[in-house]
């Protein structure tokens, strides 16, 4: 046996094709469809049921974990962050549908526990590889997915049509791709999906396996023959139309419904004005009455009803059919859809020409005139429009000779094969061995990965850089489908010598808290955590650990990764390895060029020595201290398979000291970039200079402040902008402020405050004494505003002088005054800058790059597996022992 | 089971749009029992009785009766209107649950139960600012 595949939603008949081949191959199909399982098993295949895996105790076990979210529920409440995230301008939403929304809320937390308790008792009982989903994006197959990503098994979603994008995203809807990949239609299905933000590498071309029936010879009835078998008259012109239902998923929710029930009318209008020649087929969407659970009489009362409806105003030929659709579509002449239906490409793959009545909500059109179909523009001109169509027989078959040449990119292959392509993904992602995935990788497609980043702060404190981009990188790898946690420290009081591993979430991303005592911060090891950190990582191995920061977790943590053979990509985010106090700045706050000696370390560490406790004085300041904290840096600096420096600045200066990795490349990070304001129309206004950083020494508001006095600033005013850190600082520099400057203090802001602040500054000032590669830079560059900055560590990597701004001489108040009074002295220059800003790169373009590299490496990994047995440290062709080192 | 199977006009009081289709409050024209059911569709055009149960009395939305309530009971809105509606709400359905303490208590066995709620809580999400709307504009 194979393995098992979970087939979690997947009802259509249409895929039996694909679990027979499945289970013919080894594979045992398990599934929760009791219907389609049945079918399965009456073909003599052994189907497993999704519900046999139910607990025992399951239903009290949901109750109580539901209680415990309620119980929980009503202290939330209390506090109002979480009441604010229901406000809207138009009121609070719980006002008026909290009811409504808890009451749903709780019966959907219930049957996503009841689903992860099934889940977790079935791969239990099971080897499960794979979960194949049918296409929903429901509560239930998006904990699945979660759930699944966590144990290292795929999923993949299978497309049920070709998803028409609203005006607007709908939250949850289809235009997201949840699972690890999606079984796609066809090109165009999946290039709107890859315009809507999803990957392509996670996109595969697979064609319709509910169509490839449509295919068949026996598909091909001959049209008076399937006019007969549906009772109709063989020599009259048949129209059939398939209608759809508005559901409550958007605010479009009337609209739909409006033009509906229009369309409806219309076509019913149509066919009357036609006259007795005309038969009326009418197909009602799968979905619109099924859903109530009706015995087969009481819908076939409802059938009578509608159409006794119908008779009333004149419409007496009329035949409403829920089957048989194949039938349906070739007794048609003319098959009429409302919205972008897949009836449209059925339609097409059956001979048949289409007539589509758009929706005005969904926006761009998936179809159009150029797909050989009539789009009905001029609702008023249908009639005539249909009647032209019904009496030209010729321009019928021109529309279908056009449709067919649009049907390859509408599914893939257009051969009816589309169940055996979607059978070779399965196969090839139910392997258990990655190296097996080669039919994917063969078309390049990237198996996702399971990604743990470790950084040396909670991603609560989102104020730090490096914190801020470790988050964003998390999600922009997770947007390309790979599954990421985050694992730092959190930091006892000092002395303490209990270690322990919480695991959590923030804000959605899944955490991983180390608590450790507060020496860690500034101890060169932290062996007090390998036995945790070695626990956590046997239970929950990720394939790749990407360290961003190593503080507080210290050496040791790399050689916990070392010992359990998992492969280590390394982001030196500062100087943090080389300088005790991170960013090579001396006490007198100029930049330092690094640790030339130790002696002058100690001056400097000794410089700041009020900043610590007294009982820290004689671990932290010292030779025996430094030594022993570069020893062990430099040793930490060679068990990463990579070692990213963001400035090429950084990598020169580790390179120059002896902190070396055993490979080290710059790469420059990407930032995370939102949608720039046009700036403000502000003629002949004074310009605006901001200033926009934590205020804390080192981001040298003082000296802006100082520079800014020195300058002739009738025409200008300098707007603070950032959150207080050294309070007693930020005093002294306000107080510095020179009489009649226009300087003001505009408070902190957060990431969705920036397009504002930038669209209203004409120049902005980085002063920091400082800095790596700083992201803010590149924020405020996004935006189309030019920067003055200092000449210092990566900056003038991307702050080109003269060209984007202006650098200046790092904590050189008059140096900067002068390039202060040369931008503001001439606003033409400031524009002339602004047109030299190239565009900055995006967080989704590195972690594009970034997940490059992983696969890289994991590839030379699965080699040193394969071919060293035991010794899983792969190591690349140039890094060994005494040669070069590798470095790009 | 019914009792009565002629058809009697009911008063639609209300509507509720879901995923799965669309549920009318109905107020029985016999025992002036209000109840919900969900409405059936044929191709867009409401079909089908509903059964009081109170009284068990059949009662029938026509189609003429359901587009007149779509039009009583949903603002009426240009389709610009329409986007702000289904922003405003997707806004809501994926950031209700990030706070900290929300994110932490709706999180079971380390999977995050908040997020994969926002496709069928965002038709109640719309609904109250449906209503919130229909009362501004009194």
């Amino acid at each position: 046996m194979s393995g098992s595949v979970l087939f979690f939603d997947v009802f259509d008949c249409g895929y039996l094709p694909l679990i027979d081949a499945l289970a013919r191959k080894g594979f045992l199909p398990i599934m929760n469809a009791t219907s389609l399982a049945e079918q399965a098993r009456a073909r003599g295949l052994p189907v497993c049921a999704w519900q046999a895996s139910i607990p025992a105790e399951i239903i009290p076990h949901v109750q109580r974990e539901v209680d415990r979210i309620t119980n929980g529920l009503t202290g939330a409440l209390e506090d109002s962050a979480v009441r604010e995230t229901f406000s809207s301008c138009l009121g609070g939403v719980l006002g008026y549908s909290g009811d409504a929304f808890f009451s749903q809320l709780f019966a959907l937390l219930a049957d996503q526990i009841a689903a992860l308790d099934i889940f977790d008792a079935l791969t239990r009982q099971h080897d499960l590889r794979l979960i194949v989903l049918g296409c929903d994006n429901s509560h239930v197959q998006r904990a699945l997915v979660a759930c699944a990503r966590r144990r290292g098994i795929p999923s993949l979603q299978l497309a049920h049509g070709i998803y028409a994008p609203l005006r607007v995203p709908v939250a949850g809807e289809l235009h997201r791709i949840y699972a690890d990949y999606l079984a796609a239609f066809g090109e165009r299905g999946r290039d709107i999906l890859v315009r809507l933000g999803n990957s392509p590498e996670r996109i595969l071309l697979t064609g319709a396996p509910t169509w490839d029936h449509l295919y068949a010879p026996q598909a091909q009835i001959d049209r008076r023959e399937a006019r007969r078998y549906l009772g109709l008259d063989p020599e009259r012109h048949t129209v059939l139309f398939c209608g759809s239902y508005s559901d409550g998923s958007s605010g479009f929710f009337l609209a739909a419904a409006r033009q509906l029930t229009a369309i409806y009318r219309r076509v019913i209008g149509a066919t009357l004005r036609l006259g007795p020649d005309i038969q009326l087929i009418v197909r009602p969407h799968p979905r619109e009455f099924r859903r109530v659970n009706l015995s087969c009489q009481d819908r076939a009362r409802l059938i009578d009803d509608h159409i006794n409806w119908l008779a009333r105003r004149g419409a007496r030929d009329v035949r409403v059919l829920e089957d048989h659709k194949v039938e349906c579509i070739r007794a048609a002449d003319v098959v009429i859809v409302g919205g972008p239906s897949t009836v449209i490409p059925e339609a097409m793959i059956l001979g048949r020409p289409v007539v589509m009545f758009p929706f005005a909500h969904q926006v761009p059109p998936v179809y159009s005139n150029r797909d050989g179909i009539v789009v009905v523009e001029e609702t008023d001109l249908f009639p005539e429009m249909l009647s032209s169509l019904l009496g030209d027989p010729s321009r019928r078959a021109g529309m279908v000779r056009a449709q067919n040449a649009v049907l390859p990119v509408l599914n893939h292959g257009n051969d009816g094969r589309a169940s055996e392509r979607v059978m070779a993904i399965i196969e090839d992602l139910a392997a258990r061995s990655p190296s097996r995935r080669s039919w994917l990788r063969a078309r390049g497609h990237t198996p996702t990965l399971d990604l743990l980043f470790a950084l040396h702060d909670p991603l609560t404190n989102m104020k730090g850089g490096t914190e801020l981009y470790t988050h964003d990188l998390a999600r922009a790898l997770e947007r390309r489908g790979h599954g990421v946690r985050v694992l730092y420290p959190r930091y006892l009081v000092a002395g303490a010598n209990e270690c322990w591993a919480e695991e959590g979430t923030y804000q959605g991303l899944p955490v991983v808290e180390v608590f450790t005592g507060r020496d860690a911060v500034r101890s060169p090891r932290n062996d007090a955590i390998k036995p945790v950190v070695r626990r956590y990582l046997s239970d929950h191995r990720p394939d790749l650990v990407h360290v961003q920061h190593l503080m507080g977790l210290s050496v040791s943590f790399l050689e916990v990764l070392q010992e359990l053979a998992i492969p280590v990509v390394l982001t030196a985010n500062d100087f943090w390895f080389l300088c005790d106090q991170l960013h090579l700045v001396n006490a007198s706050g100029a930049p330092c060029i690094g640790p030339d000696s130790i002696d002058g370390c100690v001056e400097c560490i000794q410089s700041r020595v009020e900043a610590l406790q007294a009982n820290q004085l004689a671990r932290f300041v010292g030779r025996g201290y430094l030594e022993e904290r570069h020893h062990a840096n430099r040793a930490a600096l060679q068990i990463p398979e990579l070692v990213l420096c963001p400035s090429k600045f950084l990598l020169d200066t580790f390179l120059r000291y002896g902190f070396v990795g055993r490979r080290m490349v710059h790469m420059a990070q990407g930032a995370s970039l939102f949608t720039p304001l046009e700036p403000q129309e502000r003629r002949g206004a004074p310009i605006v200079v901001s200033y926009l950083g934590s205020i804390c020494q080192r981001k040298g508001l003082d000296i802006l402040i100082a520079a800014f006095n020195r300058i002739g600033t009738a025409h200008a005013e300098l707007r603070v902008h950032g959150e207080i850190v050294e309070q007693p600082y930020f005093e002294e520099a306000l107080r510095a402020v020179g009489p009649g400057k226009a300087v003001t203090y505009h408070g902190g802001y957060g990431p969705a405050d920036l397009p504002s602040i930038l669209a209203g500054t004409d120049v902005a000032v980085v002063p920091s004494r400082g800095e790596n590669f700083p992201f803010v830079i590149r924020e405020i560059l996004h935006a189309r505003v030019p920067v003055i900055a200092p000449a210092l560590s990566g900056v003038p990597e991307i702050v080109e002088d003269g060209v984007n701004g202006l650098l200046f001489r790092s904590n050189d108040v008059q140096d900067l005054a002068t390039k202060l009074a040369f931008a503001i002295e001439s606003p033409e220059r400031i524009e002339r800058w602004r047109q030299g800003i190239k565009p900055v790169t995006s967080i989704d373009e590195e972690a594009r790059e970034l997940e490059q590299h992983y696969q890289e490496i994991l590839g030379l990994y699965r080699h040193a597996q394969r071919h060293n047995g035991s010794e899983c440290v792969a190591r690349a062709p140039s890094l060994c022992p005494g040669s070069e080192l590798g470095v790009v | 089971m019914r009792t009565d199977r002629t058809p009697r006009g009911p008063d639609v009081i209300g509507l509720r749009p879901t995923v799965a289709g669309t549920y009318v409050f109905l107020r029985c024209g016999s025992c002036e029992h209000a109840f919900e059911s969900y409405q059936p569709t044929i191709a867009g055009l409401a079909v089908g009785e509903h059964i009081c149960p109170t009284c068990l009395v059949a009662c029938v939305v026509s189609p003429e009766e359901f587009e007149t309530a779509l039009a009583r009971y949903w603002p009426s809105q240009s389709l610009d209107e329409m986007a702000d509606l289904t922003e405003e709400a997707t806004r809501i359905a994926e950031t209700w649950h990030r706070p900290e303490t929300l994110a932490r208590l709706l999180t079971y066995r380390g999977i995050p139960l908040g997020p994969p709620t926002e496709r069928e809580l965002l038709a109640s999400i719309t609904l109250g600012l449906v209503a919130a709307l229909n009362k501004s504009k009194g």
